[in-house]
Formats: structure tokens, C-alpha cells, sequence
């Protein structure tokens, strides 16, 4: 039985540790400019497409092409800033979040449903020679897949969090988190570094999106399951700390995957559970420093 | 080198200022005076570009301000110390500075700069590790200024410098204005307590209801009946 846990924990920490890649992104969004980037998913989803075609039509392996998918996405997210939430920047908090969720909402509407259009509601796969590998550990099965997607998803968060400390692009993002206004009194150039915050989170979105296709495939409809669970992983770590996101994530993703034993089909009722409890009493976030 | 020229500037329909002209020039202290919501401000906030102006010139060294964003106004030499000191509290001192000498011109002298406050203001290098949000008040504006001094500004504008400190605070603080001063820089204060920043200044503008009322050199204006009578409350 101690097998069945360990396995179980196993699938938990690869699952969350996209869970924690995808939320990334959009607490990343939320806590510079308090967007609320409700579309995060359909570029989780997007992301997974643009993995596939790449791997369909040029043969390119979904890990190779992820840079490519990272810098074409970050050019999109830029351009959804620009077009589509620039304006709202403008408005106080509460409208900007409740404005801003509104035209993602629309975005989810007309990206979901381009998708179905242009490349059918079939689900699309890709298969690779390590797709069926795994390795034998104390009795445990660890699927390569799972393995590459931990890694690869942890790299990426460490680059980030090091990218937000050590470079001046990195920390003029943390300091317009903190203050627009005293940002841009340092010269700092808020309209091109919004455009930057949301091209770096949407690029990690679809990059969550590619390690997705790797492991499950891709249809128009995942998006809103990426969205639902990037929220609650951002809501559950708080905004402000790439790292507790990413804990956040593989916690989430674990719990789930222990809830699948015990309630089947329900575990999705842990999940919320928790999201209410923690909105109840903690409501800043478990990882947020500040309240 | 800062030339205000008849400006007006609207909230929407509400006018908050009416032809307001000023001038700093090169090494000089002038000071702003006026109560709350005359104007001081939203002054300073036109200079920087973060609100637009309707009528009249805003010129540095002989370049027009009045239609470029604040980013480019700072990389012009002009720093802002807004109230409340603009601070990133969830930033380290050390942080604070950098942010400080964001801008591409003043990224070269970094170090050397970081060394300089750090020798001007001790107290910031012991702390320098500690969130900028965990300072005193005094510190604080040290570390404001400081912070300011890292963009290599010509002119440093700062808002109600005195607001939330002790006596001995400001008064550390008016020597601290005096030094950058002579060393060659530029200082617009604005400033509630008119007595101790008519004695700093070279130069005064009295404001009232967005206009500029009164205006000349600070001692004169020690010895105005209106302004001793509004301002200091001796009659």
C-alpha cells in the first residue's frame, strides 16, 4: 500500500509542478499591474498547440521548440498588453481588476473558440521516444516525462526568480509591483515594462502548455481547467514570490493527487476547500509577505 | 536651466493652476511655499510629466518638457523626491539605490556612486541589507534622497521634505540640501514649514489658489508683512 502513496506523490509532484509554472504566470501578471489574466489558460492551451504544430509539421521535439514557443508567446503576451489591457492600467484597483477580468473573459471566448474552429475538437498528441520510458526507483515508477517536465518547470522558475533579483530589467519589474508611480520618478518606462511583465508571463504559460502536451495531449476546452488552477495555486501562495507560487503548485498538485484516492472523482472539492479555507484566514496568501 | 513659463493646468474641469512662472537656476535653492492644495504639488508633478500641462512652456536647458513622459524627464537630470519619498518598501536599501541609477546615464558611475552615499550616509550602510519599509522615518528620507542623488540629477525637486520628522531630523536635512548644493546641483523644495525653508533657500515663490503671489529672494520675503502675517504668524 506504502507503494500506491509513493506513487501516487510521485504523479502529484509532476502534475503540480506544472500547476506551479502555469500560475506563475499569472500571479506574476496580477502582482505587477493587477490584471486579473483570467485568459492565462487558453495561453497554457495555445502554447501546447504551438508545441504541436512545430513537432507536426517541422518534426521539431515540443522540448526543443520551447524556446521558440517562449519567444513567439512572449511576443504575444506583449501584444495583449498593448491592445487589450493597457487601458485599464489607468483605472483605480478595483475597476482594473474588475475591468480587466472582464476582456480576458472575452479573450478565453474568442481564443477557445478560433481554436475549435481553425484546428477541430479532436485531441491532439504527440508521441516521442521517451514518452513510454520510465525507471524503476525503490519499487516506485517514475515516468521520464515527469521527470523532464520537474526539471525543466523548476529551471524555469529559478531563471525567473533570478532574473527578478539580479538584473535591473528583474528588479525595475519588482519596484513597479510596488509603486508605479515611484518607478517611473526613477525613470523606469512603465508602459514598456508592463508589456515585458506580461510577454514573460504569458512566454511561461505556453511553455507550461508544451510540458502539457507532452504528458496528457491538447483540445480547445483545457484551457479553463489551466485557468481554474492557476488561480487557485496564485491565491493559495499570495503574489510577490515567484517561489512560494511554485511550492504552492506542487502542493496543490499532490494533494490532488492523494484527494484521487480517497474521493475519485471528487478531488477537485479538496482543492476548493482549501482555496476557501485559506481565503478565509489568510487571505493575503500563504507566501505573501506583505499584507 | 528650469524655465516655467505660464502654465495652466486643469483636472478635468477643475483649474489648478493659473499662469504659473518660476525659475531655478544652476546651483541654487528655491522654495515653494503655500498651504494645502494651493497648488505646490501639482506644480512639481507638471515638471515631471506625470500630469500635462494646457497653456504656457515647460523648459529645461533649453529643451521643452511639456510633451514628454516622466522616464524622459528624469534621464533629462530632473529627480523627483515625491511626499511620502516614493520608496520600493518591499525592496532592500541596497535595492533602493540601484533603482536609483536606473536611468542609462547615470548606470556607469553605479558603484562609485553606491560608495559615495554610503560614505555620506553611514547609518544607510549599516542598514543596507534591511527593507527600505523597515526604516525610520528619518532614515527614510536619507535613504529618499540618496536614492535621488544615484541619478546623477542637475536639478532634485523634492516634495514636502520635512513632513514626519523630528526637529534634529530637519535639521540634518537642511545641511544635507546645503552640501549636494554646493556641490553643484540644483533644489527645488517644497515645503509647509516656510520659516526653515525661506532660511535655506536663495530664492522664494509664495503660491496661493495655483497662483504664484509673491516671489524674490528669501531674506525680502522673511520681512514680508503678508507672508509674516499668513505664513509665520507674526504680525
Amino acid at each position: 500500500m506504502l507503494h500506491v502513496y509513493l506513487q501516487v506523490l510521485v504523479y502529484g509532484v509532476y502534475v503540480g509542478s506544472l500547476y506551479g509554472l502555469a500560475a506563475v504566470g499569472l500571479a506574476l501578471v496580477f502582482g505587477v499591474m493587477e490584471i486579473l489574466q483570467i485568459a492565462h489558460g487558453s495561453v497554457v492551451m495555445l502554447g501546447a498547440y504551438a508545441a504541436f504544430w512545430f513537432f507536426n509539421l517541422y518534426g521539431i521535439d515540443p522540448l526543443l521548440s520551447l524556446p521558440l514557443v517562449a519567444i513567439i508567446f512572449f511576443l504575444v503576451g506583449a501584444f495583449l498588453y498593448r491592445t487589450l489591457f493597457a487601458p485599464t492600467t489607468k483605472l483605480p484597483t478595483e475597476v482594473k481588476v474588475r475591468n480587466s477580468m472582464l476582456l480576458a473573459f472575452g479573450l478565453i471566448l474568442v481564443l477557445d473558440n478560433l481554436t475549435t474552429i481553425a484546428w477541430t475538437g479532436n485531441i491532439r498528441t504527440v508521441s516521442t521516444f521517451y514518452q513510454g520510458l520510465s525507471f524503476g526507483f525503490l519499487g516506485i515508477q517514475i515516468p521520464c516525462v515527469g521527470l523532464l517536465s520537474l526539471i525543466l518547470a523548476a529551471l524555469l522558475i529559478v531563471g525567473l526568480h533570478l532574473f527578478l533579483k539580479k538584473t535591473y530589467l528583474g528588479k525595475s519589474i519588482r519596484a513597479t509591483a510596488q509603486s508605479a508611480e515611484s518607478a517611473s520618478f526613477t525613470g523606469v518606462n512603465i508602459g514598456r515594462t508592463y508589456s515585458i511583465a506580461t510577454g514573460i508571463a504569458t512566454a511561461l504559460g505556453a511553455c507550461a502548455g508544451a510540458l502539457v502536451l507532452l504528458s496528457s495531449g491538447v483540445d480547445p476546452t483545457i484551457g479553463m481547467d489551466w485557468t481554474l488552477k492557476s488561480l487557485l495555486v496564485a491565491v493559495l501562495a499570495g503574489t510577490g514570490n515567484v517561489g512560494g507560487v511554485f511550492v504552492c503548485g506542487l502542493f496543490f498538485g499532490v494533494l490532488e493527487a492523494i484527494g484521487s484516492i480517497f474521493m475519485g472523482p471528487y478531488k477537485e472539492v479538496i482543492g476548493l476547500v482549501i482555496f476557501l479555507a485559506v481565503l478565509i484566514w489568510r487571505p493575503q496568501g500563504l507566501f505573501s509577505k506583505q499584507r | 536651466m528650469l524655465r516655467v513659463d505660464g502654465i495652466d493646468l486643469s483636472y478635468g474641469d477643475l483649474q489648478a493652476l493659473w499662469g504659473v512662472s518660476l525659475t531655478v537656476n544652476k546651483g541654487e535653492i528655491v522654495a515653494l511655499i503655500g498651504a494645502n492644495g494651493a497648488g505646490k504639488s501639482t506644480l512639481l508633478r507638471a515638471i515631471t510629466g506625470m500630469v500635462r500641462i494646457r497653456k504656457g512652456s515647460l523648459d529645461f536647458n533649453g529643451v521643452s518638457l511639456s510633451k514628454v513622459p516622466t522616464h524622459v524627464i528624469v534621464e533629462a537630470g530632473i529627480y523627483m523626491v515625491p511626499e511620502g519619498r516614493g520608496l520600493f518598501p518591499g525592496m532592500t536599501v541596497v535595492e533602493n539605490l540601484e533603482m536609483g541609477a536606473f536611468i542609462r546615464r547615470a548606470r556607469e558611475g553605479k558603484g562609485k556612486n553606491l560608495e559615495r552615499m554610503f560614505d555620506m550616509f553611514p547609518i544607510l550602510s549599516k542598514r543596507r541589507n534591511q527593507m527600505a519599509g523597515s526604516l525610520s522615518g528619518g532614515e527614510q528620507q536619507m535613504l529618499a534622497i540618496a536614492k535621488g542623488l544615484m541619478s546623477d540629477p542637475a536639478l532634485l525637486l523634492i516634495d514636502e521634505m520635512s513632513s514626519g520628522l523630528s526637529p534634529i531630523m530637519v535639521k540634518q536635512m537642511i545641511q544635507l540640501v546645503k552640501r549636494i548644493r554646493d556641490e553643484g546641483m540644483s533644489i527645488l523644495i517644497v515645503e509647509q514649514n516656510v520659516f526653515s525653508a525661506l532660511k535655506l533657500a536663495d530664492r522664494g515663490y509664495v503660491i496661493e489658489n495655483g497662483r504664484i503671489v509673491t516671489q524674490g529672494e528669501s531674506a525680502s520675503l522673511l520681512k514680508d508683512g503678508h507672508i509674516k502675517a499668513a505664513y509665520l504668524g507674526i504680525t
